[in-house]
């Protein structure tokens, strides 16, 4: 009960300080918003493969736009050494990254929303299959949140993170955003032949590893 | 001896920084009501030893071991027991002063979180001030929300590193204080300091470091202070 309590306290905590300052939410939907009118200007000149590149297209944007929130993530606990408070508590590590990795999650989801309906809108696609779309995208978001989490916390003291974060996740993202754009194509309504249920089971298989290898060397890494 | 009271080991501490010696075979126990002020020069090691008491860094040799009576903690009431205020104060600044307080306690398993962050803002002097984030403090201020954090966790020993830095006069009288209070209330109290009157008006024990090594462990009041800063004066010459 205490576990869950803390768990509870600290995605509050993030929450609160991200709606009192906005840095990852404004920074990372103003990103996301840009990269869909260069990628609109680069495809609209074929309006009929839109179905063919969308899938790509939102993927590709939400990996970019996760990817700088990840950064930012744990800029705040860096500020006056406050992960050390969260580690040196009696909060149980395991606890600690669950909720940084909720709240880095909520956010990335909070971003997705109005990015997404924008790319629905200039790439005129229509989501004939919403519960494949949304499944597709919350399990994705769960992977990249679970592994992102990881490694933004491993290199939160690195002086070349922003570069390092995506070199080191981007290999092991490269399943997911193959198993997002597969089910996406087929949620749009795009000429292929592939069974959406296979790839969501891929992706919440992944993100059940996933969430107990990050689970375990959290503690570890961190203290590295 | 007190069979429920608490005991902090440090047995033969060593750590290294590249090649350089920080702390050498360090040992000592401090038992449960005592304040101890840790001295010496500046790099001596001090805030290196508070922060492998801590638990914020590993030692490279020997162990730091908390006990209550003679059985140790465990991982979860080691971190439960100790309170640490380094240099870099823990404390959030884009939550006010009163959010810091009451997530410190929920953290901590406190069983009345909001009741107890009012009281320690009252103890602190930020009552009026509880509900600005504290970014917009001064140090200060940012100090006595610190000290507040450790007060509001419950913790059962408190590892403060210069405890005193970015407050007034009458705040630092304050501080000496209240680790004097710590103390009597069965608290372990350690903190570093370069100041000898703060040695003498709350330490019962004084720890000399020089070179990474502990020279001297002398009893606390105005003849421990004045042994202890001679011996640190002694090795600046």
């Amino acid at each position: 009960m205490d576990e869950l309590r803390r768990y509870l306290a600290i995605v509050r905590k993030d929450l609160r300080v991200e709606f009192r300052t906005r840095e990852i939410l404004y920074t990372t939907t103003l990103f996301a918003l840009l990269l869909v009118v260069i990628f609109a200007f680069a495809f609209l000149s074929d309006p009929a493969k839109s179905r063919d590149y969308g899938p790509g297209i939102v993927w590709v944007t939400v990996l970019f736009a996760t990817t700088v929130g990840q950064n930012r993530l744990f800029d705040r606990e860096r500020e006056n050494d406050c992960l050390w408070a969260l580690l040196l508590s009696p909060a149980a590590p395991s606890t600690v990254f669950l909720a940084k990795a909720t709240a880095q999650i909520a956010f990335a989801l909070l971003m997705q929303i109005p990015t997404i309906l924008l790319i629905l809108v200039f790439f005129d696609l229509r989501v004939t299959d919403p519960l494949a779309f949304v499944g597709a995208l919350a399990l994705g978001n769960v992977a990249l949140g679970l592994v992102g989490t990881l490694f933004a916390a491993m290199l939160m003291n690195s002086r070349m993170k922003e570069v390092l974060l995506p070199l080191v996740t981007y290999p092991l993202f490269v399943p997911v955003v193959i198993a997002g754009v597969k089910v996406t194509a087929v949620a749009i309504g795009a000429p292929i032949a592939e069974d959406p249920e296979v790839w969501l089971r891929f992706l919440a298989g992944f993100d059940m590893i996933f969430a107990v290898v990050t689970v375990a060397l959290f503690g570890r890494m961190v203290r590295a | 001896m007190n069979p429920g009271a608490l005991a902090l080991q440090c047995e033969s501490v060593a750590r290294v920084f590249g090649r350089r010696h920080v702390l050498r075979d360090v040992s000592f126990t401090v038992h449960a009501g005592e304040v101890v002020a840790i001295v010496g020069r500046n790099g001596a090691g001090k805030s290196t030893l508070l922060s492998i008491l801590a638990g914020r860094r590993q030692a490279d040799r020997g162990s730091v071991r908390v006990v209550q009576g003679d059985r140790p903690a465990t991982d979860s009431q080691t971190r439960s027991w100790l309170g640490f205020l380094p240099h870099d104060l823990l404390v959030y600044l884009d939550l006010t002063a009163r959010e810091n307080l009451e997530f410190t306690g929920v953290l901590h398993g406190r069983p009345d979180p909001v009741q107890r962050a009012a009281e320690v803002l009252s103890a602190v002097g930020l009552a009026a001030d509880a509900d600005r984030t504290v970014r917009t403090f001064s140090r200060g201020m940012q100090q006595r929300t610190a000290l507040g954090r450790l007060m509001a966790s419950g913790a059962r020993a408190w590892l403060l590193d210069e405890p005193s830095t970015g407050l007034d006069e009458s705040g630092r009288r304050w501080l000496l204080q209240l680790l004097a209070e710590q103390g009597r209330e069965g608290r372990i109290v350690m903190f570093s300091t370069h100041h000898p009157s703060e040695v003498e008006a709350a330490a019962t024990r004084v720890l000399v470091l020089d070179g990474g090594r502990l020279v001297a462990d002398l009893p606390g009041g105005a003849e421990g202070a004045a042994a202890a800063f001679s011996l640190v004066d002694g090795g600046r010459s």
